[in-house]
């Protein structure tokens, strides 16, 4: 029986280590091998439910010193803006980030970096949630605050809790088969440089407005919303930024004005407005504290043509800027990229507190614009949504 | 039939258990027995798509698999729970519990443990896929954004 009971044990313990070796070299999160990181590889599994874990080790790994941050809005934007860095730059957004992840992730990239340049893609969506502080897969550990918590013995513990998980799992045995016989659907394109894309056109166009218009604003109407508590967060992010003297630049993440149509019919559009009041009055308010210029802070959904373009069906809809409501295509995220470092302002508007109302005031005539000009198809689209919407 | 019915009424109640009313447990029901061909919906396409079995059915190549693994787990769970020894006729030869000869259960000679090579690779494949079952990385579920 003794004998039995060892070679039981051995054997377990064989398959055990033999499963850890090959989610190892399979290494289908991408976060082994990262030197050796290509699209093709990052690709091979939906890694849009374990950005949460991979891109703090990724930054970990690779010590960026310029990243981009924000929700899956800001994924598209590549990090290779005039005067960034060609080497050491990362989009570090993740999908549903809380204003509080973003302030964790911003302080992680920095223990690692440090960073010298910083630009931060604020949600409306995002900061009129006070609640969750943070989302599934958050590991409050993983994130380290100073250079020392690297070093720190729950950073290390953290990092063996995450290897256990992503090595010695049947899950990953499954994302590890995945990825070699080539046959997960993954309808997103990840590249090393920490942005991803939408390829198919499954939520696209039409049906994707409706998706988020439901899922992202009308579920949200019986939620409490509250700036309060973010713009406390997003405060204290720009104090952080100020005192490590990090080169940071804010823009709002530009959003198809249905969706905005959408707040206002729902009674919250003066909430959306006052996001940006707000947005504009913390940037001063908090320059203002440490006697130093307010971050540069850019809008875009005054950008005629763009935020107002025509709702396709989703087959058409590939050149379409936005994929669905919210999110844009890559493109755009160039544009806005330029558009915020190179100071032209070609496609934005710099918001500061003068200039907020009138650009309000533009984004509503917009709006309405395309409302009279597509009022059936926003009455369909409305319907789609939810009945109780008119 | 009464194993069915009672299957049937146990999964029933199960879901009705679950339930925050009863406006939500039939949403759930009613479809059970009138849209047997309805499409899996994607979020639960999502849950079962990142299981094991939904990992290896599309490395098989069956992406579109739907309820497919589903069903292989409540085949395999049926076979195991009403053809299979149980946990006392497995280990009968090791006298588990107090049970008198009469009980014994005639016929399941060569399925009842005893050690051996064989025995020892099945107990660590299983030890094994119970222990890689305790962790797994933890996913961000996809609501909105």
């Amino acid at each position: 029986m003794k004998r039995y009971l060892l070679v039981t044990a051995a054997l377990t313990l064989g398959i055990c280590v033999l499963a850890g070796l090959f989610n190892y070299s399979v290494d289908p999160y991408g976060i082994y091998h990262a030197d050796s990181a290509n699209a093709d590889r990052l690709s091979r599994i939906d890694l849009f439910y374990y950005l949460r874990l991979t891109k703090p080790w990724q930054v970990t790994a690779t010590k960026p010193t310029a990243v981009v941050v924000g929700t899956s809005r800001t994924a598209t934007v590549d990090p290779q803006g005039p005067g960034w860095p060609r080497e050491g730059s990362y989009n570090l957004s993740v999908p549903g980030m809380t204003p509080y992840e973003m302030l964790r992730f911003i302080e992680h990239a920095q223990a690692n970096g440090p960073l010298k340049k910083l630009m931060i893609g604020l949600d409306f969506e995002a900061f009129i949630q006070p609640e969750p502080e943070f989302r599934q897969g958050f590991e409050e550990w993983r994130m380290a605050r100073t250079a020392d918590a690297l070093s720190a013995p729950r950073f290390f513990w953290q990092r063996l809790r995450d290897d256990r998980d992503a090595l010695f799992s049947l899950a990953s045995v499954g994302n590890s088969l995945s990825a070699l016989s080539g046959t997960a659907q993954v309808g997103r394109r990840y590249s090393p440089d920490g942005t991803w894309e939408t390829t198919g056109n499954r939520f696209a166009g039409k049906a994707g407005f409706i998706r988020i218009g439901r899922g992202t604003v009308f579920d949200l109407r019986n939620e409490r919303l509250s700036l309060d508590e973010n713009m406390s967060i997003l405060a204290e992010i720009l104090r952080f930024a100020h005192r490590q003297s990090i080169d940071t630049r804010l823009f709002i993440t530009p959003e198809h004005v249905f969706m905005l149509d959408l707040w206002w019919r729902l009674g919250d559009g003066e909430l959306w407005n006052a996001f940006h009041r707000r947005v504009v009055a913390v940037n001063e308010a908090v320059a203002r504290e440490l006697g130093v210029d307010a971050f540069p802070l850019f809008g875009f959904n005054q950008a005629a043509g763009v935020v107002d373009e025509p709702i396709r069906n989703a087959r058409e809809s590939k050149g379409s800027t936005f994929s669905d409501g919210t999110h844009f295509r890559s493109p755009l995220g160039q544009r806005i990229m330029s558009s915020v470092w190179d100071d032209s302002g070609s496609l934005g508007v710099r918001l500061d507190a003068d200039a907020v109302d009138g650009y309000l005031q533009q984004v509503d005539v917009l709006r309405q614009g395309f409302l009279a000009a597509n009022r059936e198809l926003a009455a369909t689209m409305r319907r789609s949504i939810s009945p109780d919407l008119h | 039939m009464y194993i069915f019915i009672t299957s049937l009424a146990w999964s029933l109640a199960f879901v009705i258990f679950r339930a925050t009313d009863l406006r939500s447990a039939f949403a759930v029901v009613v479809p059970g027995f009138t849209a047997l061909a309805a499409d899996i919906p994607p979020l639960l396409q999502q849950a079962v798509s990142n299981t094991f079995l939904g990992h290896c059915f599309a490395a098989l190549g069956y992406p579109d698999y739907g309820y497919l693994p589903v069903y292989c787990v409540l085949g395999v769970s049926a076979f195991v729970c009403w053809c299979m020894p149980n946990t006392q006729t497995y280990m009968e030869r090791f006298d588990p519990v107090l049970v008198g000869e009469s009980t014994r259960s005639p016929g399941m000679g060569s399925l009842q443990w005893q050690p051996g090579w064989f025995s020892a690779c099945i107990v660590a494949v299983l030890l094994s896929a119970s222990l890689l079952s305790l962790s797994a990385v933890s996913e961000f579920i996809y609501f909105q954004f």
